[in-house]
């Protein structure tokens, strides 16, 4: 609990963006984040992983898993979601399950499958 | 390829990521030009500052002429009656300068002689400005006085005038005789006062006149005072108009206390009433 509350302050959500897919890449493997922020244009096929924030863009395309500590959805995910906090805007779509501590869903997002909150650490 | 750079901006909503790549030499460029336009920007504001100032330096200015002005226009409005005064004062220095040549005239007829360096209004002297006129006119009335003072005035004796000049009865018997003088009657011992500025000439008898008094004086006249009781002058003493010379009595050809008096002139008794008397 002490540990995920360290990481918490040491991952902040609204770190500068540092890595860009651009639009028409397309990644067939798991992808590994840096530190910071990572912004998908392109299209990733496989997991993505790591202790940073993940913004999918309104082309971005992820086919896989995402485990990161902050998720924001405005392109399409088809996978199973683990994150601290996630938030679905208007025009994205989620299909898949999402565990999740906060989650923000905003009027015109599509999600499809089962959410499951994990409770234990304060609302950041 | 080497000498571009991409500058991106990546929004972190739903907006696409901005790219753009530039020349470097033209960002150099584009700054030098920036920074050109800073400089520019700041020698602008410095201009307007300085116009500012300036602007605020020129109004005080201005202000500080208005006033100055304001306070020239007063003064000119003060000079400008002052000038009127002036012209008035002109007019009346005319007046007073026609007035003093009136009286020299008069004393002239009278013969009266005046010191003739350079009188009222004559050829010989021509005043270049006022104060020149003003400070000469008053010389010119110190002389008059002076001159007038040296004239018979008035009466030399408080007293009833009991025989004129002219032809007269005889008072001690018959027939008749010319009084060269005026008898003016008063008790014995009344003070007898000098007509005018003047010279003693004579003291002492004087065959019919008894203790008698002769003054010289500078306008020509001489003056005679007879009958006297008592003579508190010395000849040769310079006496002033008003001052007294004797006292009254009834020495010489006399009926009683009384003063005889004469005016003078060129040796000739005149009338005295003509300078007891001003006409």
């Amino acid at each position: 609990m002490f540990g995920r509350k360290v990481q918490q302050d040491k991952v902040p959500s609204n770190a500068e963006v540092n890595t860009i897919i651009g639009e028409a890449c397309q990644i067939e493997g798991n992808f590994k984040l840096g530190a910071g922020t990572t912004r998908l244009e392109g299209t990733i096929n496989g997991d993505i992983s790591g202790d940073a924030s993940l913004i999918v863009g309104k082309d971005g395309r992820v086919y896989g898993n995402i485990n990161v500590e902050h998720l924001f959805v405005y392109g399409h995910v088809k996978g199973n979601i683990k994150a601290r906090t996630v938030e679905l805007y208007n025009g994205s779509v989620v299909e898949g399950d999402i565990t999740v501590e906060v989650l923000f869903i905003e009027k015109g997002s599509i999600f499809n499958g089962q959410s499951v909150m994990k409770r234990g650490t304060e609302a950041p | 390829m080497k000498d571009r750079i991409t500058i991106s901006i990546v929004w972190h909503d739903h907006r696409k990521p901005i790219l753009f790549s530039v020349r470097v030499s033209a960002l150099k460029k584009l700054a030098l030009f920036l920074s050109f336009l800073a400089f520019a920007w700041f020698l602008l504001q410095l201009w307007s500052l300085w116009n500012f100032m300036e602007k605020r330096k020129l109004l005080a200015e201005r202000e500080e002429v208005n006033q100055k002005v304001n306070h020239l226009n007063i003064e000119r409005l003060r000079l400008e009656e002052d000038r009127e005064k002036i012209n008035n004062s002109k007019e009346k220095l005319k007046e007073l300068t026609s007035r003093i040549q009136a009286i020299e005239e008069y004393l002239r007829k009278r013969g009266i002689k005046l010191e003739n360096k350079g009188s009222v209004g004559g050829a010989t002297y021509t005043p270049t400005n006022d104060a020149e006129h003003l400070s000469f006119l008053i010389q010119r009335s110190d002389v008059l006085y002076n001159s007038l003072r040296t004239l018979p005035t008035g009466y030399p004796l408080e007293g009833k005038l009991t025989s004129s000049y002219g032809w007269r009865k005889n008072p001690f018997g018959k027939g008749y005789e010319f009084h060269t003088g005026m008898d003016i009657e008063a008790p014995a011992g009344s003070p007898v006062k000098a007509t005018a500025d003047g010279i003693v000439i004579h003291t002492g008898r004087l065959h019919l006149y008894g203790e008698t008094v002769i003054i010289a004086h500078a306008s020509g006249y001489k003056t005679l005072y007879a009958h006297l009781s008592r003579i508190e002058v010395k000849e040769g003493d310079r006496v002033l108009a008003g001052q007294i010379i004797g006292r009254v009595g009834s020495t010489g050809r006399s009926t009683g206390p009384h003063l005889h008096y004469e005016v003078i002139k060129d040796e000739k008794a005149v009338n005295p009433e003509e300078f007891v008397f001003w006409r």
